[in-house]
């Protein structure tokens, strides 16, 4: 039987929608998946990115301490072991512990010589870091003011036993992207090199 | 009759045409948002990985200073150990009252590639005034011959 061209073009229509949707699904589908991964990448890498300044503010903390007490006021009040001292040295306590210590931004000092602005962290870990973006805060990443974010950051010191001349100085910020955890720590050596 | 034969035949397509004309678009907005993540990562690594470098360089530094005002380059023991690494210190070399030293650590693995900072330090004595120069580079990983290494340096005159 010789079909009429009107009824060969009959399912036509139906068939082009049907490949369509299912073309339409699949790379829908695909680009949401993508869009997805694209997002929790850049949460992943402004993460980072604040992480590895909150690392630099520790280190650099510690280092202004240390060029604070150390080397500017060595012939007043200062010196190499008042530095040590002030982030626990002598009484193997604050950032001399395996729990580390947090350094509170919002009252630190670098010329204190003893202060609360060091605070040993208990064994449950240091506390988590808050956020505040109000234009009357001074810093926004802190303790006092904010919304509570993720980030944890640990400050460990070592004085090398061959030489009480140098300490190490190891900052670790972890936090959760998502629900992995991440972590990244930097550290340096300081020395009394102005003894 | 020959109305419906002829709008069948407009119509032929039309569906696909739609469909690819919305994917194409849908595409160029996923691919603009995937190009903006991966440039964020690829900041965030670049980020870090100069950090890494730059405190390195800093350790190197930090050392170099130590070397000079204790031990006026001349330390205790040779190879001496500072910052965790184990540095060598051949004998400055000097030429027209300008002495180069090259300090440098022994290097991870035992190789002499894998070296985290390297120090090159040189005093010179012009009538009687001592100047010095410490370049301290630093990197982020500790392999020198890595396409990805990143270095960082300071340099410090007194």
């Amino acid at each position: 039987m010789k079909l009429s061209k009107q009824q060969k073009n009959k399912a036509f229509t139906i068939i082009e929608a049907l490949v369509a949707i299912m073309i339409l699904s699949v790379s829908v589908a695909g680009m949401l998946g993508v869009t997805a991964s694209s997002a929790t990448s850049a949460r992943y890498a402004n993460n980072e990115i604040t992480a590895n300044y909150l690392l630099q503010e520790a280190i650099d903390s510690v280092r202004n301490s240390r060029d604070t007490i150390a080397f500017q006021m060595k012939n007043t009040t200062g010196g190499w072991l008042v530095f040590l001292n002030r982030y626990g040295y002598g009484a193997n306590s604050k950032c001399f512990i395996a729990n580390g210590c947090m350094l509170k931004m919002d009252s630190f000092d670098a010329s204190l010589l003893s202060g609360n602005d060091i605070i040993s962290c208990p064994n449950s870990g240091c506390q988590s870091l808050s956020y505040d973006s109000s234009a009357s805060s001074q810093l926004f990443y802190q303790y006092s003011t904010g919304n509570p974010t993720s980030f944890v950051r640990t400050v460990k010191m070592v004085v090398t036993p061959t030489n009480t001349d140098e300490v190490k100085v190891t900052a670790t910020v972890d936090w959760l992207n998502g629900s992995s955890s991440r972590s990244r720590s930097l550290e340096i050596y300081l020395l009394d090199w102005q003894k | 009759m020959k109305n419906n034969n002829q709008k069948i035949k407009y119509d032929k397509g039309y569906a696909i045409l739609f469909t690819v004309v919305v994917v194409g678009i849908i595409s160029m907005i996923t691919i603009g948002l995937s190009n903006a993540a991966y440039k964020q990562i690829i900041l965030s690594s670049v980020a870090k990985d100069s950090t890494t470098a730059f405190y390195q360089s800093d350790i190197a530094s930090e050392c170099a200073l130590y070397a000079d005002n204790t031990y006026n380059m001349v330390p205790p023991s040779n190879p001496w150990t500072c910052a965790g690494n184990s540095l060598s210190f051949p004998a400055g070399v000097s030429l027209g009252g300008v002495t180069t030293y090259n300090i440098d650590p022994a290097g991870t693995n035992g190789t002499s590639i894998n070296k985290c900072f390297r120090i090159t330090a040189t005093k010179s004595i012009v009538l009687d005034t001592i100047t010095t120069d410490i370049q301290a580079k630093g990197y982020n990983i500790c392999n020198m011959s890595n396409s990805r290494t990143v270095e960082r340096a300071i340099q410090i005159n007194y």
